[in-house]
């Protein structure tokens, strides 16, 4: 099967900074989940940014269904079929939650089919129904993680890719996040993670990509990762080796 | 209320308080030079279309810096741009301004589009401080520029209307320039094209990763706030019969414009037009009271401070939020 994204030997920092990641290879096939992982400042966020072009690559090769991406426009990339759920989050406190799920189907010229997938997403949250003329700010923490996913499902992305999920999020909250990234996954739709709780990221994950000091360190199925001894090193530092 | 769609849920009667009063309040507009077959009643006339120039104007402001959140106080230089084309025209070519005014308007909407493909660039402090450097650029410019009369402008010919009649052709051309503006405001307040503006107001990326082309709708939003302000402009000029650097291409217009969208409630439909007809007819009463003794710009600066201290998000803004606003006000 050929990969949906491919991403060869990408270099990419920020402004006039330093290269944050060299040469990073990442490729994801249809309806897989990979999980990227890694200490504090190893790059983890910036590889979502590059693929989305909200940074453009310094150099190396981006390719979404074998269509070169790199350097393209950040909106030009979202309508190819990728949705970003940045680390804040991924909604517009100002508006109202019919409002919200409209920008989900932003990207559609076709208005019926638009409001089908909204009236689809309220049935599959049917809380979100009831509040639709309400300020999405006003919502509760969890009704707003309702709000975010409903969007990324009107959105119909085939590749989703999630900053962060669980930061900042009451333990309650988390475990409903993560059922919604499975249901997410289920239907299909690819999803490339990065989470800092790598224990749950990976739970969720079928491969585990870890990254440090921007580089590839080493991919396997994700149940084999926390059994390596690299990621005790990487995470507890080389005092952890003794 | 499972219907995604703007109706509401209640039947509303035949008759609207939403509809009917905004139509009642037009009629009247519509009639009111009519006071001029009773006696010469030019101040009524004079206030009145004033407030419509600065409806036309915080309308149209409110569309790039209400909606779109970028807090331009140089827009007065469409207002120049405006008058100093159809002004420079009538005085060439004999060609009057309310011909030209639209034109005017065009002209000030394709140099809108130029200069906010520069300027919106950034935001924020830098925005703001840009807008005020373009605005001063053009009193340079146009204080030197001898083609177009320099500092002392273009001088134009006065309608040969009897006097109580002179103003009433501006009065019903702002009337209607008013109405588009207003329409066009919400039009876009409730227009996907709103709905994009709105979202990069509040956050550039993430509207970006949605699929919107911030910078595209940004740039157009300049310059759709730009056309009404620019045909305006072109009437003022008739109006004024003179078009002067120093009358144009002063920050005052544009704080004002800033100010009584911010009184009213920037960002909603009926905001602009509450805080501006509150501003021009409490300094008009007070000038009516106490005479032209600064008192005026004073006690005005006063009216703000207590209304934002009561109102933070303007009049119009802060009753929504509490749910008190009237329903004819309620357009969005």
């Amino acid at each position: 099967m050929t990969n949906l994204l491919d991403m060869r030997n990408l270099v990419a920092g920020y402004g006039y900074g330093p290269d944050i990641i060299h040469d990073f290879n990442l490729q994801i096939k249809k309806s897989e989940v990979k999980c990227i992982i890694g200490p504090n400042g190893a790059g983890k966020s910036t590889v979502l940014k590059a693929i989305t072009g909200v940074l453009k690559p310094r150099s190396g090769a981006v390719e979404f269904e074998g269509k070169d991406i790199a350097g393209k426009e950040a909106y030009q990339i979202m309508r190819q079929g990728i949705c970003f759920l940045p680390q804040e989050r991924a909604i517009f406190p100002n508006m109202t939650v019919a409002e919200n799920l409209k920008m989900g189907t932003y990207s559609l010229q076709d208005k019926r089919l638009a409001e089908e997938r909204i009236h689809h997403a309220i049935e599959t949250f049917p809380v979100l129904g009831e509040r639709l003329h309400q300020l999405s700010g006003t919502l509760s923490g969890g009704q707003q993680q309702q709000l975010v996913y409903a969007r990324a499902f009107a959105i119909q992305p085939k590749l989703m890719l999630i900053d962060e999920p669980s930061l900042g999020l009451a333990p309650a909250l988390v475990e409903q996040t993560f059922q919604h990234i499975a249901n997410i996954a289920s239907s299909g739709i690819a999803v490339i993670l990065v989470e800092q709780n790598a224990f749950r990221g990976l739970e969720a994950a079928d491969y585990g990509v870890v990254m440090d000091l921007g580089k590839l360190v080493f991919e396997k199925p994700a149940n084999e990762v926390l059994q390596d001894q690299r990621i005790r090193e990487l995470y507890l530092g080389k005092a952890a080796k003794q | 209320m499972s219907n995604i769609a703007v109706t509401s849920s209640q039947p509303s009667p035949k008759w609207d308080s939403k509809q009917v009063i905004p139509l009642l309040l037009l009629v009247a507009l519509i009639a009111l030079p009519a006071v001029q077959f009773f006696g010469n009643h030019n101040y009524v006339i004079h206030v009145v279309l004033f407030a419509f120039l600065y409806i036309t104007m915080s309308s149209s402001w409110n569309i790039i810096g209400g909606y779109g959140g970028f807090i331009s106080i140089g827009h007065n230089v469409f207002f120049g741009i405006g008058a100093f084309f159809s002004g420079f025209i009538f005085a060439r070519y004999g060609i009057s301004p309310f011909y030209t005014a639209l034109l005017a308007g065009l002209v000030a909407t394709v140099f809108g589009f130029a200069v906010g493909l520069i300027t919106l660039r950034v935001r924020g402090p830098s925005f703001i401080i840009s807008s005020i450097a373009l605005l001063m650029i053009f009193r340079i410019v146009f204080d030197r520029w001898e083609l177009v009369g320099a500092a002392h402008g273009i001088t134009l010919p006065h309608n040969s209307l009897p006097v109580e009649w002179s103003k009433v052709p501006h009065y019903y051309a702002l009337l209607i320039l008013m109405v588009a503006a207003i329409f066009l405001s919400w039009s876009v307040r409730h227009s996907k094209f709103g709905l994009a503006l709105r979202a990069i107001s509040h956050d550039e990326i993430k509207s970006e990763v949605t699929g919107i082309n911030v910078r595209m709708i940004k740039v157009t939003a300049f310059a759709l706030s730009a056309f009404f302000i620019g045909a305006a402009g072109a009437i003022w000029a008739d109006y004024l019969t003179y078009v002067r650097p120093n009358i144009f291409f002063i920050i005052l217009i544009a704080a004002n414009m800033v100010l009584m969208c911010i009184l009213g409630g920037k960002g909603t439909v009926t905001g602009p037009i509450i805080g501006t007809i509150v501003m021009i007819f409490f300094n008009e009463f007070i000038l009516a009271q106490f005479g032209a003794s600064e008192l005026n710009i004073f006690l005005t600066g006063l009216l703000l401070i207590i209304t934002l201290l009561y109102f933070p998000e303007g009049i119009v803004g802060s009753l929504k939020q509490r749910n008190l606003l009237p329903r004819f006000l309620d357009w969005g």
